[in-house]
């Protein structure tokens, strides 16, 4: 069975980065999707790979990460405005951010609007 | 408005270059890009036949630590402009050492490749801070719509470091210079094949023209 983790924005906002990072990493080591409302800043990606890296062995081989965000460029002025507004009132809340286990998240294809991943169930293989 | 943000790149990178001793251009971007062929491609138009940067395989992640070229100079029309080069490991979110035993590498050594090359990530990373301009290479025939692309160039921008995104490989068939162009619109993009050099004057013109 695949597993998601939604992580409400409200869950994560009061959080350093280093302890959001710490967070999705144990879910997705537990073979968890993680579903996570708004994004992460651009160094926080690259920390998070940077720790997964240092994760990675035999039995971890890394994550797959997608973000959907509603900054496209083909946002009307109107779009933009309602946006930016919203990232004032609602810091790094819009958007979605997927993270799994490369071991359970085969691929993910993406483009700005929309997201397809193939997921294996690596819980129901270990069981077997 | 697109063009008054790549104007303002490359006036930026102009007075960066012009101003600034030891200036260093990194190569980033995914595993088997073309970063390290790019390298040993200016190295070899710049520095001698015999200058080499690094090795070069089908196999991701042959390149597993920075490598760093000093006092590369490129000259033309009577202006040159002298930097160090920077060869960085690819960028990714996961290395698996099966992929490479796949590729027939020994499994002992494949385990060692993925250690190194997870190590390689990180440094980097960490290099970005010591980078004052990057050439991001992206391989033209494949999707560039990654996020670990979207990740690289977004902390170009929140770092304020000045980009070119080269579309390498357009030797290839299925080379699209377009979709890279259509994927990061806020970037000059230049098509060339680190391979054969084909347009890689195009890129040094730019260096030059900005510098």
């Amino acid at each position: 069975m695949l597993t998601f983790k939604y992580l409400p924005h409200r869950e994560i906002r009061d959080l350093s980065s280093e302890e959001r990072i710490d967070m999705i990493l144990k879910y997705v080591k537990e073979h968890e999707i993680v579903l996570l409302e708004g994004t992460l800043r651009p160094e926080e990606e690259t920390n998070l790979i940077a720790k997964t890296m240092e994760s990675i062995g035999e039995s971890f081989k890394g994550i797959e990460i997608s973000v959907i965000h509603p900054k496209h460029r083909d946002q009307t002025f109107s779009e933009k405005l309602r946006t930016k507004i919203a990232d004032l009132l609602l810091g790094d809340s819009y958007g979605f951010t997927l993270v799994g286990s490369a071991d359970v998240i085969k691929e993910i294809t993406q483009d700005p609007n929309k997201l397809q991943f193939f997921a294996e169930d690596i819980k129901k293989k270990d069981d077997e | 408005m697109f063009d008054s943000i790549k104007t303002f790149f490359s006036s930026f990178l102009s007075r960066f270059l012009g101003k600034k001793k030891d200036v260093r251009i990194g190569l980033y971007g995914p595993p088997n890009g073309g970063k390290t062929t790019l390298a040993n491609r200016i190295a070899k138009d710049w520095l001698g036949d015999d200058v080499e940067i690094g090795s070069v395989s089908e196999v991701a992640h042959e390149t597993r630590e920075v490598a760093v070229k000093e006092e590369v100079t490129i000259e033309q029309n009577g202006k040159s402009v002298t930097f160090n080069l920077v060869d960085t490991p690819g960028i990714a979110t996961k290395i698996d050492f099966e992929e490479f035993v796949e590729k027939g590498i020994d499994e002992d050594e494949a385990k060692q490749r993925a250690r190194e090359a997870t190590k390689g990530v990180i440094d980097s990373i960490k290099w970005l801070e010591n980078v004052d301009v990057v050439i991001v290479v992206l391989d033209s025939a494949i999707d560039p719509y990654t996020q670990v692309n979207i990740t690289t160039v977004g902390n170009l921008q929140v770092r304020d470091i000045p980009a070119l995104l080269v579309a390498n490989k357009i030797d290839l068939e299925d080379s699209d210079v377009q979709r890279i162009k259509e994927a990061f619109p806020e970037y000059e993009v230049i098509g060339i094949s680190a391979k054969t050099g084909d347009n890689v004057n195009e890129l040094y013109e730019k260096i030059i023209r900005i510098a």
